[in-house]
Formats: structure tokens, C-alpha cells, sequence
């Protein structure tokens, strides 16, 4: 078994009810390419370090994943490619079994800055 | 921005719970310029292993946007 996350980066300008079709759309495809999913965290709108597409802001969402299914990320990311309300996405292997989600919502703050 | 006393103590290996991750970009921001360059480990004391994992971790996080490629300190970006 492999464990996956898939950090991608959605257009803060479409309504609440294409982003949510979105979210479930995204459920359902890793669903169909046998994926078994682990975490999905909503980030919220955010500012972009830089633009992507004409873009100074985006919502982040965070999926974990679990797959056996090789061609799985390929397929995702084909998938991700194509669809309008993406503007990026990045997936990452992940070593271990990810834990709980609420860890990776906020990130912590550093301690001190000195 | 990094404390600059004689002797340099890797922050990851002093703490063992805070690992290097690309989404905690608030901790990886403080191991690159206010340019964006990545910090040489020579400056910040960071152990080599961990200093791998942090080049690794800031290009990832580059990659989604969650830290700049470069930044203009002469431009303030709007």
C-alpha cells in the first residue's frame, strides 16, 4: 500500500456550490481508481506566493490517500489537468501512513524568530 | 532572522517533533532570504541531513505557491 497527498489549489472565484461539487467530484474519482481516502482538509482562501493563471489568491485543499493502484496519480493529475476550477496541484508520496488531519490544517508557528 | 551565536544547533535535531514538511511553510520561511534563496546550512547550523530535507521541502512548497521562487525586495509585491 501506498500513501499519497494531493495538495491542489482551486479558483477562489467560483460559487460555494461548484466548489463543493468539485470537492465531491475529486472524492469520487479517486473513489473509481480504487483509492481509499485517509484526510481531506480544506485550507481556505489563501494569497498565492505568486500569481498562477491571473490568480493572487486560492483555496487550498489537501487530500490524503491510500492506493495500490499505480496509475492512480496519473490519472488524478490528468484528471486535475482538465478541470477548470484547478489552477495548481502537486502530489506528493508520502513515507509513512499519515495521522490525524487536524495537524496539517494550521501549520504550527514558530516558537521564536530570533 | 537566524540567530547568529557560536554555536550553530540544528533546529530539527534539537526539536525531533517538528519535522520538515513543505505545507508548514511558516517554518520554512524562516530558512530562506527575503529574496527567497534557500539559507546554506553553513549559516543557519542546520545538520546536513536535515538541510537536504529542507531544500527538498522548499522547492516542493515553491512549487504549490505557499513560498515565493523569488521575491523583489526593491518591488513590493501587490
Amino acid at each position: 500500500m501506498r500513501y499519497y497527498e494531493n495538495l491542489f489549489i482551486v479558483n477562489p472565484n467560483i460559487e460555494q456550490e461548484k466548489f463543493t461539487t468539485l470537492i465531491q467530484t475529486v472524492k469520487a474519482e479517486i473513489g473509481r481508481l480504487s483509492g481509499n481516502i485517509l484526510n481531506l482538509e480544506d485550507w481556505g482562501k489563501r494569497r498565492l506566493a505568486y500569481p498562477i493563471k491571473k490568480h493572487r489568491y486560492g483555496t487550498y485543499v489537501l487530500v490524503q490517500f491510500e492506493s495500490e493502484n499505480v496509475g492512480l496519480v496519473k490519472e488524478l493529475e490528468s484528471w486535475l489537468r482538465m478541470n477548470q476550477g484547478v489552477l495548481a496541484f502537486m502530489t506528493v508520496v508520502l513515507d509513512e501512513k499519515p495521522t490525524s488531519s487536524a495537524q496539517t490544517a494550521t501549520p504550527v508557528a514558530p516558537a521564536s524568530n530570533a | 532572522m537566524v540567530l547568529l551565536s557560536k554555536r550553530k544547533i540544528c533546529k530539527f535535531c534539537e526539536n525531533p517533533e517538528e519535522k520538515v514538511d513543505y505545507k508548514n511553510y511558516k517554518v520554512l520561511r524562516r530558512f530562506v532570504t527575503e529574496q527567497g534563496k534557500i539559507i546554506p546550512s553553513r549559516i543557519t547550523g542546520t545538520c546536513a541531513r536535515h538541510q537536504r530535507e529542507l531544500t527538498k521541502a522548499i522547492k516542493r512548497a515553491r512549487n504549490i505557491a505557499l513560498l515565493p521562487y523569488s521575491y523583489d525586495v526593491t518591488q513590493s509585491y501587490k
